[in-house]
């Protein structure tokens, strides 16, 4: 269901955002594609030109494996994250989700329209983009090694990877009751898969658990797998139909998550840490257990006697204090 | 009609309405009063479909306003800081306004702000305090929506904008616009309401504003034969307003139960004369005693 009122409203909250992120785009993608090609020294192109000859697979070698598209899509993720935070986090303290919520509308629809304006501005932002590298590609030196199908993929694996992402954003900021929480805990959702494996398997080895442990070859694969963040870097040799299965999942799952909790938000919790409060239990058992498990780690590294007792004091000490923290913080309310 | 059912609604665990009942007929006009902290604009908001009730329904014309949220073409809320506009003009503000509301009046809008001497082309964030009241109250008549719901629509108005606030929701009342109105103006809404809703311990009193009293209070001039009794004065369906030399001002609890006109009639006191009970009396009847406002 489409409701221009509600597009206009989202658009008017973002317009000059919107505006500038293409260009920003352009300035890391076809602009640095113009340098390479256009701007350099013409020895420094025929020597590049002379290199991707001797290649067996020059496609990507020509196209730099895609690390312009990755440094678009490090900016790209940037300006959908801010996105996230001004279309869900400060609506809560500006007074704009009570002026939605009390239009005739329902607060699915609502959302809807948040995610759409991403969308699309995302989608006009890569469309764009990767129109004009089609168009430098072919018109510059490099123009043999011009491929369609590199660009119709980096177009559709960075519109869909960076979906998920926003989507995963916009999901946190409705569970979350201040702007500052939805980015602590966007970013931690993001950057936990590296933490955590790291964390569980030193304190099990700490405690000999070492064998029942996942075997650490699986585990630095679990971990890279679920570390969102490893896929915006990734090279074009590296992209595979799994992960986009694996990100098509994530996107689904957000978006529908994030639907659900928006229409039962629950405004006067606003400026909470978390405004539900099985979420709430949920993050702070999670946040308690990590943090007594790194204090933990460093308590062990005092013991040099005996670690795991110096791991054991450090846990439970950890666990107390952060709980009382926790417990402490979660009833405060919070202006930013 | 616009009926609350049975709406509780608790925040941090502490319950702030507790079984609202109450039902604002077509073309009426409703006085929501109060303590600080009452729950007014919880109440409001949960009308509005701003904050979900924890029980109970809002219906319109007999379905729930929650379920429905098309239903509240008819329902306006109009808060008492429009800071969800910040960063629109008023033009915006209207213009967005009648992409939602079917029967938005534009003429209506541009000849109100004329009136209140309004720009329309400022930023809603640089209107003063006062200015944004008026603007907010502007915009929500001009929807036309059936029932508008105003939050403190005088709160910081200077008192000949006030004057004109107040003539504006009279005359979107004469036109049929049920209008709930929250305030602390109890002068003014017993002059321009039908019906005053008064707020204590997250409960909703309907009056009727023509008889505030309902035969629930009595105010009477009561000069004593000899001594005052003190005793009897500060009983608990007794409440003296005034005392200047022997004659006493007093409000006394007529509710079934009570016991104190019978027992003043037995001190046959020299001076007894009825006065009529004005909403303000009433506030002092229902809420006066109490020091803690939340």
């Amino acid at each position: 269901m489409w409701v221009s009122a509600l597009w206009k409203r989202e658009y008017d909250q973002s317009r000059l955002f919107l505006l500038f992120v293409p260009v920003v785009h352009f300035l890391a993608l076809g602009l640095q594609r113009m340098n390479k090609w256009f701007f350099t020294d013409p020895y420094f192109v025929a020597g590049n030109l002379r290199n991707l000859k001797n290649m067996t697979d020059p496609i990507p070698a020509a196209y730099d494996f895609g690390s312009f598209e990755s440094v678009g899509r490090l900016w790209l993720m940037l300006a959908v994250f801010v996105l996230a935070l001004v279309q869900i986090g400060t609506e809560r303290r500006n007074g704009s989700q009570e002026l939605l919520f009390s239009l005739p509308y329902s607060r699915k629809i609502i959302f809807l329209h948040k995610w759409m304006l991403g969308a699309a501005l995302l989608a006009g932002s890569l469309l764009i983009n990767t129109f004009i590298d089609m168009v430098v590609v072919p018109s510059s030196p490099m123009s043999p090694y011009f491929s369609i199908v590199y660009h119709l993929t980096q177009l559709g694996y960075s519109l869909l990877l960076l979906a998920a992402i926003y989507t995963l954003a916009l999901f946190i900021g409705t569970i979350t009751g201040s702007v500052a929480f939805q980015v602590i805990l966007t970013i931690v959702t993001l950057m936990l898969p590296i933490g955590l494996g790291p964390l569980i398997t030193n304190s099990l080895s700490l405690h000999g658990a070492i064998d029942i442990a996942v075997p650490s070859g699986i585990g630095i694969e679990l971990q890279n797998t679920l570390n969102i963040s490893r896929y915006l870097t990734l090279s074009y040799d590296d992209f595979s139909w799994l992960q986009v299965l694996g990100l098509f999942d994530l996107l689904i799952v957000a978006f529908f998550c994030g639907m659900l909790s928006y229409a039962r938000n629950r405004t006067e919790n606003n400026g909470k840490l978390v405004i539900f409060r099985a979420w709430e239990r949920a993050i702070r058992i999670l946040v308690v257990l990590c943090a007594s498990m790194i204090i933990g780690l460093f308590s062990s590294s005092l013991f040099n006697a005996n670690e795991r007792l110096g791991y054991d004091i450090g846990f439970i000490a950890g666990l107390v204090v952060t709980t009382f923290i926790m417990l402490k913080i979660a009833k405060l309310r919070f202006k930013v | 009609m616009l009926t609350v059912r049975n709406l509780h609604k608790a925040i941090d665990r502490r319950p702030v309405l507790k079984q609202v009942e109450f039902a604002v007929a077509p073309g009426l006009v409703a006085g929501l009063i109060g303590r600080n902290g009452a729950g007014k604009t919880t109440l409001l908001k949960t009308m509005a479909g701003i904050i979900d009730p924890d029980h109970g329904t809002v219906e319109y014309e007999g379905q729930s306003v929650h379920r429905h949220p098309s239903l509240k073409r008819e329902i306006v809320f109009v808060p008492d800081n429009p800071e969800g506009w910040f960063g629109y003009t008023a033009w915006g503000c209207a213009d967005l306004y009648a992409q939602v509301y079917p029967r938005f009046d534009m003429a209506y809008f541009k000849d109100t702000m004329r009136r209140f001497g309004l720009p329309v082309d400022r930023n809603i964030r640089h209107f003063s305090k006062g200015m944004r009241m008026m603007f907010s109250t502007a915009l929500g008549l001009s929807t036309k929506a059936r029932y508008v719901l105003l939050d403190e629509p005088t709160n910081g108005v200077d008192p000949i904008a006030k004057k004109q606030v107040l003539s504006l929701l009279m005359e979107a009342a004469a036109e049929g616009v049920s209008l709930v109105i929250s305030s602390h103006l109890l002068e003014e809404l017993e002059r321009m309401t039908d019906t005053i809703l008064l707020m204590k311990d997250g409960a909703v009193e309907t009056h009727t504003s023509e008889d505030v009293a309902g035969g629930r209070v009595m105010k009477l001039q009561v000069v004593f034969a000899g001594e005052a009794p003190e005793m009897w004065l500060e009983g608990r369906h007794v409440r003296v307003l005034e005392n200047i030399g022997r004659v006493y001002t007093l409000l006394l609890n007529t509710e079934p139960g009570s016991a104190a006109y019978e027992e003043l009639q037995g001190m046959e006191p020299l001076l007894m004369e009825p006065l009529p009970v004005k909403l303000d009396d009433l506030y002092v009847w229902k809420l006066g005693g109490e020091t803690d406002v939340g």
